[in-house]
């Protein structure tokens, strides 16, 4: 079952266009990745999805219903984690899920129930009544994805939800959306960090200057690098030199500079692996690091935008 | 409106948890009453007493007409009169603050008044009463006054027309200080549609307080921007009448806390009086409906809470200033005066003061028509920047 579509979404902030043209869909038990750096445009697209902001064009669906702004209905199979923690610190962990499912019309008993379940779900029960101020940053993290889960929603929107966390607490994220997609909600997930989208998306789709430039499974993005792998360097020197000398070699296709390191998309990357360390040594420069990465979500990325993700 | 409610009962506990609510609506109301009760305590008791002394150095006829007056009044139990027996008494006791002021009618008085000579009565007040001093300045310089105008009038007869015959300017005279006293001394209470100095100042502050305290209701507005909250609120199936009435129940139930509170205690500690309990309600829910809307305009144009915070302040303390609460603005017929009713401080004021001629709500109704006008007008174009300007 197709639980989101999106189609021709479009915004616009006078001279700059933040979404252009961004389109897919989502079935039930499905999760999707927006993968882009910061800036990309995808807070801006979710939350035209999730009827936060006005569009200039395009439409939702959410279960076969248009969402706006003015939705009511649509918006109760949304659930949004926002990326900036939206808790009440004053509150306590069940009266702040509390809040959110009566503004979600759950009924007292089944609100009472639901809550214990998503605390369990979050790894709160032992905290449910200390107030969200007294919590770790992972904690008030769990909590905000405890809350956009609390009313069962169809979808569930994450942005960026690892943000800011702790490695311990981040996996414990992970787990539960994980968890969330096997149960058969469908989870739109946005993120800058490969990893995460390499680990739970079916899907993915990379977005840049608020354009999706390329979508599908991992394995079908991956074939759009081809047998081609990654080499990152670390370096000190004039490396805008080093990228010009690189760029040169036979079997580099793609190459990009980013703070003090340098990546390149290349053909037999051992084979020309020399070369290239000779070359920028040639320049000048000197190679602190090198290593040599199979094709993944950050090599679609720069064979797509021509730039590095973290850029 | 179920929502809306739910939203504000949820404000109402994150008010109550970090005691703000309890500050707003009861430390800081119940503080005010307690400091006026200090400074003003003494009035509501009746034991601010005018302690006058007179030394008639003349104690020719119009001289004695002026002290015939302060007698009544001191038979009236308006003030407390004394004799000194020459001025050097008069003025020690003045310096020991034991007189607030002294009235000193020299010697030739009479005489001068006869003979359309500039005379004056003196008065001598104690600097440490500046309030009685006062009182004593305006009654002598009434009485003055007063007699310039018979001389006037005496001249005018005398210069401009043939006098009755047979009359003297000695007989004029002794008719013209013969007629009513010209200084009068009224008790301020309800007949005269006036408030009492305490009920004066504590409905003031009350107004005033009060656009402090509906300030948190509709700023949190923002604040839910700031702490990103409003996403969640925004992406919840409801609409966003539901989010803005819940800002404004708060606000309301926060003045109106504020405002019970202010008005029982002066009541029951300093004898404020108010006047008819409903008709008092009503004015007060129209006041913190205007309030209310006032403060919601200046947010739903603010880009952050903590610039409508300051604009709200600077609002609230301006329409108080302007609507008579700290100096008499309102006084006479000028500009300033009529300017004073754009302020709902004003019309509070007014519906007070109409109400302690006595009645009940009928009397406040002209005051309760305008602030309701207030907040209507100015909540529908909040609620119309709001409606539309909410983001996450």
């Amino acid at each position: 079952m197709t639980v989101l579509e999106v189609s021709g979404l479009r915004k616009r902030y006078e001279d700059l266009v933040a979404v252009d043209q961004v389109g897919f869909s989502i079935e039930s038990g499905e999760t999707y990745g927006l993968l882009g750096p910061n800036g990309a445009g995808k807070t801006t697209a979710i939350s035209m999805i999730a009827g936060l902001l006005e569009r200039d064009a395009g439409e939702v669906l959410v279960g076969g219903e248009p969402v706006t702004t003015k939705s009511i209905a649509p918006k109760a199979k949304i659930g949004l984690v926002p990326q900036d923690l939206a808790i009440y610190p004053e509150l306590t962990a069940r009266e702040n899920l509390a809040f959110f499912g009566k503004l979600y019309g759950m009924s007292r008993s089944a609100l009472s129930a639901r809550i214990d379940d998503v605390l369990t779900v979050i790894g709160l029960v032992d905290r449910a009544d200390d107030r969200a101020k007294e919590f770790s940053g992972g904690m008030k993290r769990r909590l905000n994805i405890g809350i956009g889960l609390l009313h069962k929603p169809l979808l569930l929107i994450l942005d960026e939800p690892t943000v800011g966390v702790d490695p311990q607490s981040r996996n414990a994220i992970l787990e539960s959306v994980e968890g969330l997609a096997a149960e058969g909600m469908a989870v739109l997930y946005t993120t800058h960090y490969m990893e995460e989208a390499e680990r739970l998306c079916d899907r993915v789709g990379i977005i840049d200057q608020g354009v999706i430039r390329a979508e599908g499974t991992r394995r079908e993005l991956v074939e759009m690098v081809g047998e081609k792998d990654r080499i990152h360097m670390t370096a000190t020197g004039n490396l805008a030199d080093v990228l010009v000398a690189l760029r040169g070699l036979s079997g580099v296709t793609e190459a990009s500079i980013s703070d003090h390191s340098i990546d390149l998309i290349a053909s037999e990357a051992s084979r020309i692996l020399p070369t290239v360390l000779a070359t920028a040594a040639g320049t000048g420069a000197v190679v602190s690091s090198v290593e040599v990465i199979e094709p993944n979500l950050e090599a679609v990325f720069l064979h797509v935008t021509g730039k590095a993700l973290r850029d | 409106m179920g929502l809306a409610l739910t939203i504000a009962l949820k404000d109402l506990r994150l008010r109550v948890r970090d005691r703000s609510a309890f500050i707003l609506g009861v430390i800081a109301p119940l503080g005010l009453a307690l400091i006026f009760n200090a400074v003003l305590g003494d009035l509501g008791d009746g034991a601010f007493t005018l302690r006058y002394g007179i030394v008639d150095q003349d104690g020719g006829s119009v001289s004695t007409q002026f002290v015939g007056l302060l007698s009544d009044l001191d038979r009236q139990g308006i003030l407390e009169l004394s004799y000194p027996a020459d001025e050097t008494e008069a003025v020690d006791l003045v310096d020991r603050s034991e007189l607030s002021a002294v009235f000193v009618i020299p010697a030739g008085f009479s005489d001068a008044v006869s003979s359309g000579t500039a005379i004056d009565v003196r008065v001598l007040g104690d600097v440490d009463q500046p309030t009685s001093a006062s009182i004593a300045k305006a009654i002598g310089e009434s009485f003055s006054s007063e007699v310039r105008t018979v001389q006037l009038s005496i001249a005018t007869a005398l210069t401009g027309m043939a006098g009755p015959a047979g009359t003297s300017v000695d007989d004029l005279a002794a008719r013209a200080t013969r007629v009513p006293p010209p200084i009068t001394v009224g008790n301020v209470a309800a007949a005269t549609r006036e408030l009492d100095l305490t009920t004066f100042f504590v409905a003031g502050m009350a107004i005033f307080f009060l656009f402090f305290t509906v300030q948190f209701g509709v700023l949190s507005l923002l604040e839910e921007k700031k702490f990103g909250t409003m996403a969640r609120l925004l992406g919840a199936p409801m609409s966003r009448v539901s989010i803005i009435a819940g800002k404004g129940i708060v606000s309301f139930v926060l003045g109106a806390v504020s405002m019970t509170v202010l008005v029982v205690a002066s009541t029951l500690l300093m004898g404020a009086q108010w006047g008819d309990p409903f008709a008092v309600a009503v004015l007060t829910i129209s006041a913190i409906l205007a309030a209310v809307g006032l403060m919601a305009l200046i947010a739903a144009f603010a880009k952050t809470a903590e610039a409508a915070g300051t604009i709200q302040s600077i609002f609230a303390v301006g329409l108080g200033m302007l609507g008579g609460i700290f100096f008499p603005v309102a006084l006479g017929e000028g500009l300033l005066a009529k300017l004073s009713y754009i302020s709902p401080h004003r019309w509070f004021m007014v519906g007070l003061a109409d109400l302690a001629g006595g009645g009940g709500v009928a009397v406040v109704l002209p005051s309760v028509v305008a602030l309701v006008g207030f907040g209507v007008v100015s909540s529908a174009i909040a609620y119309s920047r709001l409606r539309k300007g909410l983001a996450a």
